[in-house]
Parts: structure tokens; C-alpha cells; sequence
């Protein structure tokens, strides 16, 4: 199975039905997972090989869900454009929607690019339901469901994938994927602006995997988007806690959500400390200043005199500022060290509280610079 | 016990029909199936006594109705509609329906989303509830596009899921062993139907050969009578080959022959001595009036023989190829006195020369002394002698 990218996977389509197509590759964003795209892979045609091309009319659209992948094959109709698709759903043979609940289907317009995403949208919600109606083979499965969709933060944003029931040991496996209500507005925009990637939309994503009907073997994982975990320090900087043994998705998901919130808003809050801390230092000692990060407020460089010895001072603040302690560095302007570089001192043992506000930051600092000279 | 067991067959002239329908259409075709459903009720009695009840259920499709379009008697979301479905059938009665069909190329050999609510539709509709629902997909087998594969089977409604039966092609009958018939052919008897002996005279000639067999033996025996003339001709012309090879042959022995024998007779008999042609010439234009230095034969005691010199005129082109000899003969013009004379100093040629000098009695005297004198061969003397 070769993915073809959007351009070639257009070049070889039917012109009739290349703006179907074009809406699809080009902005098909469906599900929870939006920040991956609608694939198109083995292009096939309809008409006989004697048919000049491109007349590619069938093809397989790849669709995330719920950390999976369907694999759904179209079906056009190169000489009769005007006729709506048809569709296989790939291994859930028995996936059978209502024609009636799928208004873009009952009123097909070729003319219109959008309906093709459209009617994959219809299709997916029903789909949606297949599957739930599927976790009826399991009691245990359908309560973490229902209790789930009773709450709105997570009934609305959940998708589940139910895997064949195995008809010899009987045990049944089901993946919820949930759209964690954080907000992540107020995470400041140089935090975000960084990632090489198109962040997209800002999500946290929450995966459960349930490996069996009883809930025995459940394993979680959250999901971020690039952006975020580049903003909250990376893949290892949030650790989320193991599903408890006999627990259940209607406590543990609200607890990931607050993990994730608690981290935002350290994030959010060091941001506003640091800025503090800076402006007081500024204050402080403003006729010193050399340097300082004006966008993140993470560092600042400060050229002090006592007693006519010139020295340099470089404040070098955390992420997670003021739970964590800054770092200052000493370094003189007149010595070198055997390898040329001028001769500095690390300061981490100093009066230090989380408590303080940026002004009685900067006073301690100064009280604190006067007694190491 | 109670066992279902569904067979579809279809005949092979209906079979091919319907590809032949779909090869002939750049795009999906579909249709109508009529045939007839047969149901049969096996009740197997052992010793123990416990009915075995078999239901073996035979569809048997017989003809396929093309429809001109697809979603001709259905609408977008797979709404079956009776009023279309009647005129597609035309003299047809609905209850020969046993099904319908659909033909797609280069996917996959399962059924749609429509086509299975096509399905349930037409089976609420339709008064046979076991209808069949044929799917025939054909694809290419070979990147290169020469082979192409066409898999096709059937699908029956049972037990709340679509379920999948093979199609067994009958195409001159019945060929199962059986030891007794218990359902009717598929296929009556061709010599008794009316109807082919409506149709016979467009395919059969008077001598209930097919004409088709009839124009493709005429052409076979006429291409055999142009490739037995081709092959006559190529004899003849191989045989005239064989001939000319032949008097080659005849030929270069000949030459041969005579070359082996020119040479045994060059062997055989002296050398003729090969003139000096420009030394003759030289000499000839040198000494005109002197004949004796012209011969090129000599006697035993070194005389010429004047008998035997040349008298040939060679043609020899005196200034190109011999520049010196009138270089040198205009010299000597002045040198030198007009009679030529020889000194002869071989003394039996002497004495006869005194011998003609007394019988001749003339003014000229020539002595033995070597002064000189003019000679005249008279070739007297014509012994053998060694030439040069």
C-alpha cells in the first residue's frame, strides 16, 4: 500500500471528480485527531484500460479514529460523475448506516467540493455509534461508556474502537480515545511559536486501552499536540499516573485532565513570575542591566561594581519559576580560567522562597550579592 | 437435525453473456437475474433412527437483464421503486426475478454499503424473499495489462448477515456424477427445443454443420492451397540453385585441371628465354646497320649467329623509356665515323674473313692485327650455342 500525496493522488483522479477529491486531501480534518490529514492510497479505475487517462474513479481513504486507522474504499463512477459514491467499509463487513441519517448522501451534489467531507463526516458519526452499540458484549466496557457520556466535558469529545470479540477465549478488547477539556489559551504565544511543525488546534488527547472485558489490563497514554508538549518541556516533562487497579474512566480521566491543567497553569504562572522578577530586578538594579529576555523573561545579565571590582551577574530562571529556584552566576571580568574562558561561579545555595513576590526577589539578591563579595 | 444447503448455478452461455455485457461498458453495469429456485427436502432415516433433514435449496439462473443505466430502478439512498423495475422487465414477469447483479472492475469481491440496502429493498418489495444478489469483479492481474482475472459469486441474505456461495457453471448439462437424478437439468435439450430450430438456419448449414466451422475450413484449405504453391516454387528455385552449384562445381575443376596441366607442361619443356625487349631496342637504335648486335644467340666458339636475331619492332618508346641511349647517340653522331664498325677478335672468324677478302678483292684491307674493320655476318655458322 503506497500513500501518494495530495498532488499526484489529484493528478491521476477523473477531472469530474477532482474537487471532490481536492476538499478531501486538502482540508480533511475529521475526528479528535485532527492534526492528521485524510490519506488517499491505491487509486484504481472504473473504466477499461482502452480509456485515456487520468480516469482514476476508486480508491482507499484512510481515516484516523480513535488511535486506528479505517480503511474505507470509495467508489465513484468515472462516465457517471453525477452519481453519488459508494462504499466498503474495509473489515467491519456488518457496519451498515442508516441511508436516511445521511442528508448529504439523500441530496448529492457533485457540484458542490465539500460533499464528498462531508458525507465521510455523516458516515463517521454513524460509525461512531456502531461502535458503542459493539460494546454491549461487555458489561463492564458499556458502564465506563455510559459513565462517560454523562458528563459533558468528555461525553461529547470520545471516540471508541471495539475490537472483535474472540469467539474461543471470549475476550473482547476496546480503545477510548477523550478530548481533555484543558484550556490552552493563556499558555504564552513564544511558547508556541517555536515547533517547526503546523501546530494546528491546541488538543490534549487521552488514550485507554482496554485489553480485556474486565478491565484487568488497561493501559493509558495522553496525547499532545506538538506545540503544547513543546510549551510544557517535552515528552518527559509530564508523566501521567497508571490506571488503578479496580478504577474506573469516570475518576481517573478527570484526574489526568487536572494533572494536565495544574501543569498549564505552572507553565502560565512562571511566565507571569519571571516577567515580575525581571521587572524588579530592572528596578533594582537598572543602571546594571547588560541584557535581558524581553519575550520569555528567562534570563537576565547584570554588570555590578563593588568597591571598584566590576563584575557580571547572570540570572538564568526556570520553567517552572518560582517553584523552582533561579540560577545565578558570577562571573569576573578581569580573570581568565586555564582554558580562556572568564572565570565564573554557579549560585544555587542562596536565601531562596517560592513565596517571595519579584521585589523582595530582587532586595535578597542584592543583600545576598553583597556577602559572597 | 435440520441442515440448509443453497447452490447457485448458472449455465455458461449465460455466464458469458453477462461478461460480455460488462466488457462492452466503460463504467459499472448492473441488471436484473431471472431463473427459477428450486427447494428440495432430504429426510435421511438411519438405525438409531433420528431424522437427518437436509433442505438443499438450487437457484438456477437462466438469463440477466441489462439495465441502460446505473441507479435505474433505485435512488440515491437505495430506495427501490416497483414502477421501474417494470418496465426493465418488460414481458417479463416479476416473479422470474430471482435477483440482481452488479459488475465492477478492480475492487474488491464484497458487497457495498447500497448495494447491500439495495438488497434488503428489493426484498421487501419483490415477492421471492430468496433473492441472490451476484457480484462480478473483474481486475487486472499483470502490471503489463494481459491477463485479467474475473471472480464472481453470490450473496444470499440468511440469518440477519450476507452470506457468500460459490457459483457452480453448467455448460453443456449436468456433468456431476449422480447416480440418480433427483432435480431437472439446468439445461433442457438442444435437439428438442423449438426454439433452436427457429434459430438453427443462422448458425447450422444443410449439413448441420456450424457455418462458422464451414467459412473457417474454407479458409484453412485455401491457405493450405497458397502455402503448397509457395512450397513448389521454393522447390524449384532450390533445385535451380543445386544445378547452377553443380555446373560450378564442373566448372572449377575444369579450371583446375587445365591449370595443372599448363603447369606440368611449363615444367616439362625449357624456359623460353624471355627477351630483353629494351636491349634490343637500345641496340636496335644504337647500331641499326649492325645485325649482329642484335641477335641474341651466340655459337660454341662465341660467334653470333646472324640468322637468328630480332627482327621485331617492339614499339619501345625510345625517349621515355630510354632518354640516355639518344643522349648518347647524338653524341657519337659526332664523334665517331658513319660506318659502324666492329673489332673482331676471334681468330677463326679472322680467317674467314681473309678468305673473303681474297675472293672479293677489295680496296680495304683489314689485318689480323686488330685494326678495325666491318664485318658482315652472313650466319654461316649455326651451331647450337649458349644464348644470353
Amino acid at each position: 500500500m503506497n500513500s501518494l500525496s495530495p498532488e499526484v493522488a489529484l493528478s491521476r483522479i477523473s477531472p469530474e471528480l477532482r474537487p471532490l477529491l481536492c476538499s478531501v486531501v486538502r482540508n480533511g480534518r475529521v475526528g479528535l485527531d485532527s492534526s492528521s490529514c485524510l490519506r488517499i492510497t491505491d487509486l484504481k479505475s472504473g473504466c477499461t484500460s482502452l480509456v485515456p487517462g487520468p480516469c482514476c474513479d476508486r480508491f482507499k481513504l484512510h481515516i484516523p479514529y480513535a488511535g486506528e486507522t479505517l480503511k474505507w474504499d470509495i467508489i465513484f463512477n468515472a462516465k457517471d460523475p453525477e452519481l453519488p459514491p459508494d462504499f466498503i467499509f474495509g473489515e467491519d463487513a456488518d457496519f451498515l448506516p442508516e441511508p436516511s441519517e445521511l442528508p448529504h448522501l439523500a441530496s448529492w451534489d457533485a457540484g458542490k467540493p465539500e460533499c464528498l467531507l462531508q458525507l465521510v463526516k455523516e458516515l463517521l458519526q454513524q460509525y461512531h455509534q456502531y461502535q458503542c452499540q459493539r460494546l454491549r458484549d461487555s458489561s463492564r466496557l458499556l458502564f465506563e461508556y455510559d459513565s462517560l457520556l454523562e458528563d459533558p466535558n468528555y461525553g461529547r469529545s470520545m471516540e471508541i474502537y471495539a475490537g472483535l470479540k474472540n469467539s474461543w477465549t471470549g475476550e473482547f478488547s476496546a480503545r477510548f480515545l477523550l478530548k481533555l477539556p484543558v484550556d490552552f489559551s493563556n499558555i504564552p504565544i513564544y511558547l508556541l511559536k517555536d515547533t517547526a511543525l503546523d501546530p494546528g488546534e491546541d488538543v490534549a488527547l487521552l488514550s485507554v486501552s482496554f485489553e480485556d472485558a474486565e478491565a484487568t489490563q488497561v493501559f493509558p497514554k495522553l496525547y499532545l499536540s506538538p506545540s503544547i508538549e513543546h510549551a510544557l518541556g517535552g515528552s518527559s516533562a509530564l508523566h501521567i499516573p497508571a490506571f488503578p487497579s479496580g478504577g474506573c474512566l469516570i475518576d481517573y480521566v478527570p484526574q489526568v485532565c487536572q494533572l494536565l491543567t495544574n501543569k498549564v497553569q505552572y507553565v502560565i504562572q512562571g511566565y507571569h513570575k519571571r516577567r515580575e522578577y525581571i521587572a524588579a530586578f530592572l528596578s533594582h538594579f537598572g543602571m546594571g542591566v547588560v541584557e535581558y529576555d524581553a519575550v520569555g523573561f528567562t534570563k537576565l545579565t547584570l554588570l555590578l561594581m563593588w568597591k571598584d571590582f566590576c563584575f557580571l551577574v547572570h540570572v538564568d530562571l526556570p520553567l517552572y519559576f518560582p517553584r523552582d529556584q533561579p540560577t545565578l552566576t558570577f562571573q569576573s571580568i578581569y580573570h581568565f580560567t586555564s582554558s580562556g574562558q572568564l572565570y565564573s561561579q554557579v549560585q544555587k545555595s542562596y536565601p531562596y522562597s517560592p513565596r517571595w513576590d519579584g521585589n523582595e526577589m530582587a532586595k535578597r539578591a542584592n543583600y545576598n550579592r553583597d556577602a559572597e563579595e | 437435525m435440520e441442515e440448509f444447503n443453497t447452490t447457485v448455478r448458472i449455465s455458461g452461455f449465460a455466464l458469458s453473456s453477462l461478461m460480455f455485457h460488462h466488457l462492452n461498458s466503460d463504467a459499472d453495469v448492473e441488471g436484473l437475474i431471472l431463473g427459477e429456485s428450486v427447494g428440495e427436502e432430504n429426510c435421511r432415516i438411519t438405525d438409531s433412527q433420528i431424522d437427518h433433514i437436509q433442505f438443499e435449496h438450487t437457484i438456477n439462473i437462466q438469463k440477466h437483464i441489462p439495465c441502460h443505466k446505473l441507479h435505474s430502478f433505485y435512488s440515491n439512498v437505495g430506495d427501490v421503486s416497483e414502477e421501474k423495475i417494470r418496465p426493465i422487465l418488460s414481458d417479463y414477469q416479476e416473479e422470474n426475478v430471482i435477483g440482481w447483479y452488479r459488475q465492477r472492475r478492480n475492487t474488491r469481491q464484497q458487497m457495498t454499503f447500497m448495494e447491500q440496502v439495495v438488497h434488503q429493498n428489493m426484498r421487501k418489495i419483490l415477492s421471492n424473499r430468496e433473492l441472490v444478489f451476484m457480484l462480478l469483479t473483474p481486475s487486472q492481474a499483470t502490471a503489463s495489462g494481459s491477463t485479467h482475472r474475473l471472480e464472481f459469486s453470490a450473496f444470499i441474505w440468511h440469518s440477519s448477515q450476507y452470506i457468500n456461495i460459490p457459483i457452480f457453471v453448467s455448460n453443456l448439462g449436468n456433468l456431476e456424477q449422480q447416480d440418480y437424478w433427483r432435480v431437472s437439468g439446468t439445461c433442457p435439450s438442444l435437439g428438442q427445443s423449438e426454439a433452436v430450430k427457429q434459430h438453427r438456419t443462422q448458425f447450422f448449414c444443410s449439413g448441420d454443420e456450424l457455418k462458422e466451422v464451414r467459412n473457417i475450413s474454407s479458409m484453412n484449405d485455401d491457405l493450405l492451397g497458397e502455402m503448397q504453391k509457395v512450397c513448389k516454387e521454393v522447390e524449384k528455385s532450390e533445385r535451380a540453385v543445386e544445378k547452377l552449384q553443380e555446373d560450378l562445381k564442373e566448372l572449377k575443376e575444369a579450371i583446375k585441371e587445365h591449370s595443372e596441366k599448363n603447369e606440368t607442361q611449363k615444367h616439362a619443356s625449357p624456359d623460353e628465354p624471355k627477351e630483353n625487349v629494351l636491349l634490343c631496342s637500345a641496340l636496335r637504335t644504337l647500331f641499326p646497320d649492325a645485325p649482329s648486335l642484335q641477335t641474341q644467340t651466340l655459337t660454341v666458339q662465341g660467334l653470333p649467329v646472324l640468322e637468328l636475331c630480332c627482327n621485331t619492332d617492339h614499339n619501345v618508346d625510345i625517349p621515355t623509356k630510354l632518354p640516355l641511349i639518344l643522349e648518347n647517340q647524338h653524341t657519337r653522331k659526332k664523334d665517331t665515323a658513319p660506318r659502324l664498325r666492329k673489332k673482331c677478335l676471334v681468330a677463326g672468324y679472322s680467317q674467314r674473313l681473309k678468305r673473303k677478302r681474297k675472293t672479293n678483292d677489295t680496296s680495304e684491307s683489314a689485318s689480323d692485327s686488330g685494326s678495325d674493320t666491318e664485318i658482315e655476318m652472313n650466319g654461316q655458322n649455326r651451331s647450337i650455342s649458349p644464348t644470353f
